[in-house]
């Protein structure tokens, strides 16, 4: 199969997904918005967005097994499409967690019901158009322009974000793989550098998944940066999420079932005992608690760094790259070709990794190789593309009126409301980018292309490690390690949780206390 | 509340901090009483074997190691990336043809006949650039409880109409690629082409690496399949029933695959390096590497009363081993005729 047929493949394979998924996403978030109590609520999001926090190299290892007994004994052409379709549910199931979680956070609409009702009542026909009414074409184009901004626009950032990560997914078609399926240009660019591939080569072949990935891309960041509402706006009509349109819980039961079940009880069951097995035997040996405690922690310290870098990176040219005024036309080209630093984010860990390596083996950077620098900047550059899409979703998150009131607020005489409204400001600002910051580490952490071409000697990230346990089988340690690993963002979360509770509770300053 | 443009100051302070801080502590580390392994075998076995090195010698040793998500692309490719001004002093690889093709690239510096002296000739480059030890063979491994593991049993299977319950690992990279590269040279080009043609025509599944097609046989998805003697190993030690049988060619030699060691041209710490390399084929690593989950085969002379019971019939099958000089040759032409196969390159 040549490059041009597999990137074929995945692209097919990725808008199929990505407008699949569409359907749990819709479903789940409905539930989500109409649940009546917060714990509720955040139970459903909790199981919905779940599967994203499972490393894509750890789901790879659980169904390679899978893989292989679903194309036993069955004709070749069968067992290609048994192994496609796992990959594929596995995909959907981990698409509607990303969709979920974009939903949550990008602004519904702009346009309100009111307003389609107007457009639609200027429909102009034949028989009766006026001087001065939209032709047919101009209707039909403000019909598109209002939905895609209105109705449209969360599903179709979702879309395009759900697309993207589907097209770049690697590691679990990499690891259950088998007859050469699941297809995808990826893995098929990994094999070519593994066959001696000069860089040169693959830096030509990746044009065309850069054109596919800037494409997908390109609806999301339309509608984020240039058609950013300043707020969703109501409509004085009753809403159809209103009570007359319930969501159906049994639908979104069911829409919860492949991420629950294939990234949550699945593994659980099979993997459930070994992680404890291991987990005695890691705490019963001090040096290898310490090894990998030491390896857990450089690769946090790491990510967070990595995530740190690319959250402000985004952040900038967020600003930088925001249209002025009311003319676009006005924004400088300087601030336009900022964008272009998301490219490298788009070629993939794999080039973008060995270019770097290439750069720093340059006699000008050489000094800097085999220092932590590479893996920072590789790891940052990566994750920099969605970062950009995270940050611009934040960004539309934040309720600047609610901001504006609550600054107002701050100067009022009395400690307690000064206090609160210090905790709006926690919630509404630094809580979020910190959870933001939270997701993209979480990225940075599992990405074993990067660590394992760009780390420095003395370094070993945990992640590489598992991949060497995982191919001698060494299942408890591999289980347990994991499970280790994957605590981090809890323990992170409950950091977060408990800092914000603490700021809860409103203590006595000396003006409050009674004289 | 949106970015604050104010904060690019604050981020140029941390690209200063990210870029001037390596550059500092790089230029104040001592590098020279610090020896640099690059190491292509497993860090769970090689480790202990590293670090008893340095108790012993007061050595201290940075290991960079591979990493099977790398598979080959990593510290191969990684030293003829680094050749003009290298970082690291041995390199040691857990198997051969790699480092013939560094040998090839100018990339190894020759060491003194008498460092690799308790190694048989066929194990070790006449230019004393390598030096093959403890090494690992090709082997059928066999799924007990589905069919006999009896050569004539496997030879039969492997002549059947269909291979749908056979398993071979795509042949680009590690063992499996060296595999291919020895029946080159055994059989001649044209004669391997058809071989592999008739094995994709008859169905055999083809797995991501030598550890997947020991999963699919371990596992009863197929029958038989073929993998490295290590891989073979942690399937029977994790209780799967599973036997090993020698690859043989017509000649009636194995294919005995070695781990080999080599020190770079031009490396910042050449008297440390033959040092560890004088330790590395020691009697007594390979004893340890015989003796660790992998069980890796002794090539020199050792007491054999020291090795592992299940180990002592790999003994005379690693002696029957093929020379594999004339496969590294053909190395690279049959990556390059397999690239074009899996790849339509």
């Amino acid at each position: 199969m040549t490059l041009t047929e597999s990137l074929l493949w995945s692209l097919i394979r990725c808008v199929f997904v990505a407008s699949i998924s569409l359907v749990p996403v819709a479903a789940l978030t409905k539930q989500i918005e109409c649940s009546t109590t917060t714990r509720s609520r955040r139970l459903w999001m909790f199981f919905a967005v779940l599967p994203f926090f499972v490393p894509e190299l750890l789901i790879g290892f659980n169904y390679r097994l899978t893989a292989t007994q679903l194309s036993q004994g069955t004709p070749r052409l069968l067992a290609a499409a048994s192994t496609e379709f796992l990959y594929l549910l596995l995909l959907v199931a981990r698409s509607t967690a990303f969709g979920v979680a974009v939903r949550q956070m990008v602004t519904r609409s702009s346009v309100s019901r009111e307003s389609l009702h107007a457009w639609d009542s200027l429909r102009p026909s034949n028989s009766s158009r006026q001087s001065g009414s939209p032709t047919m074409m101009q209707w039909r184009q403000g019909w598109l322009m209002l939905r895609l901004t209105g109705r449209w626009r969360s599903s179709l950032i979702a879309w395009s974000i759900m697309a993207l990560t589907s097209f770049q997914e690697f590691e679990t078609a990499a690891l259950m793989q088998i007859d050469r399926y699941p297809v995808t240009w990826s893995v098929w660019l990994f094999d070519a550098h593994a066959d001696r591939q000069p860089l040169s080569d693959s830096v030509r072949m990746i044009s065309g998944p850069l054109f596919i990935e800037l494409t997908l891309l390109s609806p999301a960041l339309w509608m984020l940066l240039r058609h950013a509402p300043k707020a969703a706006v109501p409509s004085l009509t009753s809403h159809p999420d209103s009570s007359r349109h319930q969501p159906n819980r049994l639908l979104s039961l069911f829409c919860l079932l492949p991420g629950t079940g294939l990234f949550l009880l699945w593994p659980l069951s099979v993997n459930l005992f070994s992680a404890l097995r291991g987990l005695r035997a890691l705490l019963s040996n001090p040096d290898l608690f310490q090894m990998a405690a030491e390896q857990i922690l450089t690769s946090t310290g790491f990510a967070v760094a990595a995530a740190a870098l690319a959250l402000n990176l985004a952040g900038m040219m967020q600003a930088t790259s925001k249209p002025h005024g009311r003319n676009h036309s006005h924004q400088p080209l300087h601030q336009k070709l900022f964008l272009l630093v998301l490219l490298p984010g788009l070629i993939g860990s794999l080039v973008l990794s060995l270019l770097l390596l290439a750069a720093f083996q340059h006699s000008l950077l050489r000094p800097l190789y085999d220092t932590w620098l590479p893996m920072l900047l590789g790891q940052s550059m990566a994750i920099l593309p969605r970062s950009f899409a995270l940050v611009a979703m934040m960004n539309q998150m934040m309720e600047r009126s609610s901001l504006h009131s609550a600054s107002l607020l701050m100067s009022s005489p009395h400690p307690e409301i000064r206090h609160r409204v210090s905790m709006i400001f926690w919630r509404m600002t630094t809580f979020r980018w910190l959870l933001c910051g939270l997701v993209i580490a979480q990225w940075c952490f599992w990405d074993v292309t990067t660590a394992s071409i760009l780390r420095p000697v003395q370094l070993e990230p945990v992640v590489t490690r598992l991949y060497n346990e995982m191919h001698y089988g060494r299942t408890e340690s591999l289980m347990s390690l994991a499970g280790l690993a994957m605590l981090i963002p809890v323990v992170l979360w409950t950091l977060l949780a408990a800092f914000t509770w603490l700021k809860a509770v409103p203590w006595p300053t000396i003006s409050a206390r009674p004289r | 509340m949106a970015y604050n443009s104010n904060r690019l100051p604050v981020l140029t302070a941390i690209l200063l901090v990210a870029v001037a801080l390596p550059l500092f502590l790089n230029s104040q580390s001592d590098k020279s009483g610090t020896l640099v392994v690059y190491c292509a075998h497993d860090s769970i076995f090689a480790d202990s074997i590293i670090r008893n090195f340095e108790q012993r010698t007061g050595i201290r040793v940075r290991v960079r190691y591979d990493e099977e998500a790398n598979k080959s692309l990593g510290l191969t490719n990684l030293l003829i990336a680094e050749k003009d001004r290298p970082r690291c002093d041995v390199f040691w690889n857990n198997q051969t043809l790699g480092t013939i093709r560094l040998k090839n690239e100018s990339v190894l510096e020759p060491c003194d006949a008498s460092l690799f002296a308790r190694i048989p000739q066929q194990f070790k480059d006449p230019d004393n650039q390598w030096a093959g030890f403890a090494a690992r063979l090709r082997v059928y491994i066999v799924n007990t409880s589905l069919m006999s593991a009896r050569e004539d049993a496997v030879e039969s299977a492997m002549k059947a109409d269909s291979l749908s319950q056979a398993a071979i690992a795509v042949p680009l990279f590690g063992t499996t690629l060296s595999h291919y590269a020895v029946l080159c040279d055994e059989w001649g080009f044209e004669e391997l082409k058809s071989w592999h043609r008739s094995l994709r025509d008859r169905g055999i599944r083809e797995a991501r690496g030598n550890g997947a097609v020991k999963d699919l046989v371990a596992e009863g998805a197929c029958l038989f399949g073929f993998t490295d003697s290590d891989d073979v190993f942690i399937a029977m030690d994790q209780g799967k029933p599973v036997k090993m049988l020698p690859v043989r060619l017509r000649s009636g030699k194995t294919i005995c695959l070695p781990n080999s060691v080599a020190k770079i041209r031009g490396c910042p710490n050449p008297e440390l390096a033959d040092k560890f390399i004088r330790y590395l084929i020691s009697e007594e690593v390979e004893i340890m590497l015989a003796n660790s989950a992998s069980r890796q085969i002794p090539l020199g002379p050792v007491n054999e009363t020291l090795l592992p019971a299940d180990l002592q019939p790999l003994l005379k099958w690693a002696a029957e081993g093929v020379s594999l000089d004339g496969a590294a040759q053909h190395d690279q032409e049959v990556l390059n005729w397999l690239s074009q196969e899996y790849s339509g390159k």
